[in-house]
Parts: structure tokens; C-alpha cells; sequence
């Protein structure tokens, strides 16, 4: 069911600690950053760093990496290729899920407000607990599986059928990097992660059925006809809004559900 | 390794409270919140006109209730919900065959939706409420408005 307010231990503690800049410091931005760590006692808070903008590069992630440098040690994210690639420095700036990385500080109006990714369990400060997005992903088990006898030479594909993967402006599914943006911006992925399964793997899961190459797609099919799992999406399309990499999961999820008429009929 | 003295249960990071919801959302919730809203004027309407068959003197009643302008001009909200329901249902349906499932054609159609409603009301606004509101209900207006 779908619970709108945040449990009592997870409410943001208004009362955060305060980094200023030095005093001569001219081309400065704050950013207000969810902290919580696990060996202390207490509820989240919003802790605010005032950056030197000249010292530090154009993207949201170069301000996160300089505060762990040059100011606080202890912030907590991850990050990886710094170029939107690994999908690891995915998180809530301004309201929206992106990559820190990809996402320019001089976009954000006013303070540069940053949170781990929305209705996740939080390991530490920016650090969301993945595993059962993860476990989702493997329950559509995401390889090519086929019953035909395994050719001598690779599986070939024509590149009309390539196209379906990569799409025309090389946005089709197959350039998900599973940061999982769009499941975390998706208010149905809010209030049923436990059983529907979110628009990162529904778009993985189309990846698989539309593969030419893959000769599961009746196996797959059956797997997600279920109330919740593929139904539970109802066109938000919060999820095509925050993806980083500019695909369209809700695309994706209604050519499922296009599919599964198909067959019935 | 640390040992690391785990004191507080993992917190729930914060979702609906900070999330700035994009105009698809927002129409998507507006869906839902008119979906509600109609149901339960449907169902009060319905009990009305039930209630009328059984009770013709409550027509009289419910004609001075709806003289009020105000009265009116909320009716007209009503006929607006009616008119953006129905249309975003056909947005829905566009989009269940796979019709303009992106982001732009969803701001485009919910735009055209809005602006179709938002002339139906109108018409209707200029049919109805218009000839009537300035004056209560009885048989002089009805024939004064056949007269214009």
C-alpha cells in the first residue's frame, strides 16, 4: 500500500551542520547534502557546504568529490567513470534523479540540493541499498537463452534487428547502465517495489523479448502477465523524465504490454 | 575489518516530500484526484435524482440551491472534470497501443486535452449558465431567454 509519509526514524532532521567558505570567497554555492550514518544515533539531515566554485569543476560530481577532499572526509557516495558510463553516482539533485556527473551545477537554481535516490533504504549518506533492484534484474534473467543447437560461428543479426536494441538515434534499450533512476522517480515503483518490478527492468526485460537472437520471448512474457509486475506502470513516465542516458523505459513497458495483447488475441 | 556498530535502523530516503514532480506526474495525479472526485459527485448526483423520482417537491428545493451563482460556476468545475476525465481516458487509451509514449507528446496531448476541456466548458458555459445566471429560475426567464 501506498504510504506517503516517511517512517518516523527516516524524517530529515532540519538541524544540520554548516561548512562555510572563507570569507573572500566570491563565486560560491551551497549545497545541501542528505547525511546519515549508521554508527551514530539519530535521524537524517541535511548538512550545507558552501563551495569555492573556482575551485572545483563544472559538474555536480566535482563538487561532491571536492567536499570529500578538501572538506569533509567523511561524505559517503559513490562514483566511478565520472562520464556517465557506470551509472554509479546516480542520485536525487534538485528534485530529480540523474547522475552527478552528467548533470552541470550551473543548471541548479539557488542551493544545490542532493539526496540519495527517493524510496530506498539507505546504507549511508548518498549510498541507497540496491540489492533487491538487483535481485528484481536477475529474476528476469537478463542473458540470451535459446533452444536451438548452439551455432559454430556467433549468432548473427540483421541491423534492422541490431536497430531494435540500439535504436535509430542509439537510445533503444539496450543503452541502460542500470543506475536505476527512472525505477526510484517512479511513484508506482514507490509504493509497490515489492512486487511490481519498475521501469529499469521492465526496459531491460523488453531488451531480452525484442532480441531477435533470444528465443524466450513466450517464457518472458509469461513470467511478467501478472497484476503487478508489468501492470502496476500507469504511464507516470517519471521514469523517461529523469533517465540519464535519455532512453524511454515507458516506451518500453508499453510495447510489453502491446505484446501481451498480441498473443491473447 | 572494523567493527562497525550498526545503532540505528536504515532510514527510508525521502521520496513523494522532495521529489519536483514533472508535468506528466502532475497530470497523472490530477487524473487520479478528478477520478475520485467524480465518483463521489456521481454517486451524491445519483442519490439525487433517485430521490427526486420518490420526491418531486425536493425539485423545487434544489432549484433555489442551483440559482446561486456559486452553485453554478462549481457545476461547471464538474462539467471541466467530466471533460478532462474523458479526455485524458483517451490519452490513456492512445498510449495503451503505443501512441505517443514519450515526453513531449504527453506534455502535447495533455496540453490539447486541458484546451479541449477547457472549450467544452465554454460552450457549455455559453449554452447553459449564460442565459441564467444573473436571474433566479422560474418560467419568466425560461421565456425571456427564448426570446433573445
Amino acid at each position: 500500500m501506498a504510504k506517503f509519509t516517511l517512517p518516523k526514524n527516516s524524517k530529515v532532521n532540519g538541524k544540520g551542520k554548516k561548512y562555510p567558505a572563507a570569507k573572500d570567497v566570491k563565486n560560491k554555492k551551497t549545497f545541501s547534502v542528505y547525511r546519515w550514518n549508521p554508527e551514530q544515533d539519530g535521524n537524517p539531515r541535511m548538512d550545507e557546504y558552501e563551495i569555492n566554485l573556482d575551485e572545483c569543476g563544472p559538474m555536480v560530481l566535482d563538487a561532491i568529490i571536492h567536499i570529500k577532499d578538501k572538506v569533509d572526509s567523511t561524505l559517503t557516495f559513490r562514483r566511478s567513470c565520472r562520464e556517465g558510463i557506470c551509472g554509479s553516482c546516480a542520485m536525487n539533485i534538485d528534485g530529480r534523479n540523474t547522475l552527478a556527473c552528467l548533470k552541470p551545477i550551473n543548471e541548479v537554481k539557488g542551493d544545490v540540493k542532493i539526496r540519495p535516490l527517493p524510496h530506498m533504504p539507505v546504507v549511508k549518506d548518498l549510498v541507497p541499498d540496491l540489492n533487491h533492484a538487483y535481485a528484481q534484474y536477475a529474476s528476469i534473467e537478463p542473458w540470451m537463452k535459446t533452444d536451438s543447437p548452439t551455432p559454430t560461428k556467433e549468432r548473427l543479426q540483421s541491423p534492422e534487428d541490431a536497430q531494435k536494441l540500439n535504436g535509430d538515434d542509439g537510445k533503444g534499450p539496450s543503452g541502460c547502465i542500470l543506475c536505476f533512476c527512472c525505477s526510484t522517480s517512479c511513484p508506482s515503483y514507490w509504493w509497490n517495489s515489492d512486487k511490481f518490478m519498475g521501469p529499469a527492468i521492465l526496459l531491460n526485460a523488453w531488451r531480452w523479448i525484442t532480441d531477435s537472437r533470444d528465443e524466450a520471448t513466450g517464457e518472458r512474457l509469461d513470467q511478467l502477465e501478472d497484476p503487478f509486475k508489468l501492470y502496476r506502470c500507469h504511464t507516470i513516465m517519471n521514469c523517461t523524465n529523469s533517465c540519464p542516458k535519455d532512453l524511454n523505459p515507458a516506451k518500453s513497458i508499453a510495447e510489453i504490454k502491446k505484446l501481451m495483447v498480441e498473443r491473447h488475441s | 575489518m572494523t567493527d562497525i556498530t550498526i545503532k540505528s535502523k536504515r532510514p527510508l530516503s525521502p521520496h513523494l516530500q522532495t521529489y519536483r514532480l514533472p508535468y506528466n506526474a502532475l497530470m497523472s495525479i490530477a487524473g487520479r484526484m478528478v477520478g475520485i472526485g467524480l465518483a463521489a459527485t456521481m454517486v451524491v448526483t445519483c442519490i439525487w435524482f433517485v430521490t427526486l423520482v420518490f420526491n418531486p417537491e425536493l425539485l423545487a428545493k434544489t432549484q433555489i440551491f442551483f440559482a446561486f451563482p456559486l452553485v453554478k460556476y462549481l457545476a461547471l468545475v464538474w462539467a471541466f472534470a467530466i471533460f478532462f476525465y474523458i479526455g485524458n481516458g483517451i490519452r490513456h487509451f492512445l498510449w495503451a497501443i503505443g501512441l505517443g509514449v514519450n515526453e513531449k507528446a504527453g506534455i502535447l496531448s495533455g496540453n490539447i486535452v486541458l484546451a479541449l476541456s477547457a472549450i467544452a466548458t465554454l460552450g457549455l458555459w455559453n449554452v447553459t449558465v449564460n442565459h441564467s445566471v444573473s436571474s433566479p429560475v422560474s418560467t419568466t426567464t425560461v421565456e425571456e431567454s427564448a426570446n433573445e
